[in-house]
């Protein structure tokens, strides 16, 4: 057996053991079936150890050791029917092997006892008595408080092991040995026993791991478990384990993924209920804007038929005849206002659709720049542009014709007498379309909020002409629906340039 | 002494955990700590002079992390299925558990509770929504496991519901 002992037993001999004499080693399968052993099983265990045996009828300490959780582990001062205590090494290969190494611990106490002599005699003796008060009964569970059952039917067990403290806090009154009715103590095993039962019956070896429950102790402490169904011999085995660590660190990210999804929803339902007003809001709008044009339409129109009624104007002295006029005036912006305000809130809504078809570019911007006319002519703008060579565009020609006069219209509101305004065109990745003035250009901050509609203090033209705040917002969403962008660059006292970005068409 | 398996099931932060605390222990915590696996707590009860011990099945939370075992259904002669009033996800949650409990505990007694009625003003679950479940033939109450709103009712409820069948 030596000579076939694997490199990591043997490293593990060199590194790890204490240079003792006495080891015996027992190699056996995953499912603790000895295979070979090695050393002097008469100090460790009460018989020869036979090939084809279960570790555990030798070493009981070893129950559901094997196969282990991780590899190397070792159980401290472990007596076994030998006469001396051992560690014992348990080590995994890499062939699902299990090589268990059994190391005097007398030896070891002996060998430290000169040492420990000279340095602290009232401490060796404190050490050995504590030794000596082992009688045995250590076991291996208590390192991670097991209660173990031997289970005769699936209710009913025996405790096979040292019965842990959490478990006398939880149910008192019940000692190693002592007959258990596991389903009455533990009513979670309840369920556990459907799968438990069926595992017993299909399985010759191994363990399945039940779900986690928590129970309360007596100092009110909750204790969170899991239990174990194992099958060796066609022995069944319970083996109910405490499980603080894991609950701690399986809880904490349970918690976190699911306060983050609670805050999520939160979010979501906050942004849907915004959303929901800001949809009443629009249709407020919308409802408003659309039944005042009909009243605010009449006031204008009476308002034009005496000013182009010359007999009646004449009647009039110079101050009612300013009246009238300072009304038409005021009615116009208001209809027009009214007008940008319906037009808006149906953006808004997305009662709108884009219609697009192939348009001339150059046809817009001069029939555009036929609508502004008048009002380039009176403040004496130069207007140029470059299209020789006429581009055609995907666009919803109404509502694109809309945004070019917006920018126009802008434009010429803010440039002074004998300024210059161009519309500029150029292929740059489809189609850069550059409305720029000489006007008085707007700082960093206005330019940041210029697109986002309903702009307060909105700024009055060269000639105190007043703006909607609402223009420049429209003109973004038609842009946004048609898949363009706009953004704008400008220096206050020297102009702005708009730009409008149309993609080539993939 | 009659003894009931009671299960309460639903999405999590439901108030399941916390509907058991202030039933059993007349305990509310304002803090949300999610449950891990099942809890059993008991209770007895008095219901028409007939005393019934109910055992509570405190089951985690449904969703993507952890999904209830069927085998944790079986057995039980009532099912709680609770609903946040202010989470309208956690009635599809509801809605699936129901059919699942069915499934598995086809005699149990089902009673559906909306809980957090504290937080009426937040709800999603508009009253069209109960009168839907009731009309498919459950019994549904309102509760708040904050101010003990219901509690006691739904319970002893479930405990009548169970001795009846």
């Amino acid at each position: 057996m030596l000579n076939n002992l694997p490199q990591n037993i043997i490293n593990y001999l060199v590194n790890e053991l204490p240079p003792f004499t006495g080891i015996l080693i027992i190699k056996t399968s995953s499912d603790g079936e000895i295979i070979d052993y090695h050393g002097p099983h008469n100090d460790y265990l009460k018989s020869k150890p036979e090939p084809g045996k279960s570790i555990h009828e030798y070493v009981p300490a070893l129950f559901a050791m094997i196969p282990s959780s991780e590899s190397p582990i070792v159980l401290n001062k472990i007596k076994s029917g030998g006469s001396v205590y051992a560690d014992i090494h348990i080590i995994e290969t890499e062939k699902d092997e299990y090589w268990l190494l059994f190391v005097d611990q007398n030896h070891q106490v002996e060998g430290i006892r000169e040492i420990l002599q000279l340095l602290n005699e009232n401490n060796l003796i404190n050490e050995s008595s504590g030794n000596n008060d082992q009688n045995g009964s250590f076991n291996p569970y208590d390192v991670f408080g097991d209660l173990g059952i031997i289970v005769n039917d699936e209710n009913n067990g025996i405790i096979s092991t040292t019965v842990p403290d959490w478990f006398l806090q939880f149910s008192p009154g019940f000692g190693s040995n002592s007959s258990i009715n596991f389903t009455k103590v533990f009513p979670y095993l309840e369920v556990f026993m459907y799968e438990a039962v069926e595992f017993w019956e299909i399985k010759k070896t191994g363990k399945l791991k039940s779900g986690i429950w928590t129970e309360t102790i007596s100092d009110g402490t909750e204790v969170a478990l899991t239990a174990y169904a194992i099958i060796n011999n066609g022995i069944k085995y319970l083996l109910i384990r405490p499980m603080d660590d894991d609950i701690d660190k399986e809880q904490l990210a349970l918690q976190m993924a699911r306060e983050q999804k609670l805050a999520y929803e939160k979010l979501e339902k906050a942004e849907k209920k915004l959303k929901t007003l800001l949809e009443y809001k629009d249709k407020f709008v919308s409802i408003v804007s659309h039944d005042l044009r009909s009243p605010v339409s009449a006031v204008l129109g009476i308002t034009e038929m005496l000013i182009h009624d010359e007999d009646e104007i004449a009647k009039l002295n110079d101050f009612y005849k300013d009246m009238i006029y300072s009304i038409n005036e005021e009615m116009i912006r208001l209809l027009d206002y009214n007008d940008k305000l319906y037009h808006w809130s149906n953006l808004e809504l997305g009662n709108f659709k884009v219609v697009k078809k192939k348009t001339s570019l150059k046809k817009l911007i001069e029939t555009s720049e036929r609508t502004i006319d008048n009002k380039i002519r009176s403040k004496n703008i130069s207007f140029s542009t470059n299209i020789i060579v006429d581009e055609y565009i995907d666009v919803d020609s109404t509502l694109f014709l809309q945004v070019l006069n917006n920018l126009l219209s802008n434009a010429v509101k803010f440039t002074p007498e004998n300024g210059k305004i161009a519309i500029n065109v150029f292929n740059d990745e489809g189609f850069r379309i550059e409305v720029t003035d000489t006007g008085l250009g707007m700082s960093k901050e206005v330019c940041d909020n210029l697109f986002a509609g309903f702009v307060r203090n909105t700024t009055l033209g060269t000639q105190g002409e007043k703006g909607t705040g609402l223009g420049l917002g429209i003109t973004s969403k038609i842009i946004e629906a048609h898949g363009f962008t706009i953004k704008v660059e400008s220096t206050p006292g020297q102009g702005s340039t708009f730009i409008i970005r149309i993609p080539q068409k993939e | 002494m009659i003894k009931k398996k009671i299960i309460m099931l639903g999405s999590f932060a439901v108030g399941k955990t916390s509907l058991i605390h202030q039933f059993v222990h007349s305990i509310f915590s304002e803090k949300y700590q999610t449950s891990i696996g099942v809890k059993i707590d008991q209770k007895i009860v008095n219901v028409d002079g007939t005393e019934v011990n109910l055992l509570l099945w405190d089951i985690h939370g449904q969703d993507d992390y952890q999904k209830i075992k069927p085998a944790y259904i079986m057995g039980s002669s009532g099912c709680f299925i609770v609903i946040d009033g202010t989470r309208r996800a956690s009635l599809d949650v509801g809605i699936e558990l129901i059919e699942m409990a069915q499934k598995t505990a086809p005699n149990a007694a089902i009673i559906i509770l909306i809980n957090k009625f504290d937080l009426k003003d937040e709800w999603d679950i508009t009253d069209d929504d109960i009168d839907n479940l009731k009309g498919q033939g459950f019994d549904v109450i309102i509760t708040s496991a904050k101010t003990n709103y219901a509690i006691d009712d739904a319970f002893h409820s479930i405990a009548r519901k169970m001795i009846n069948k």
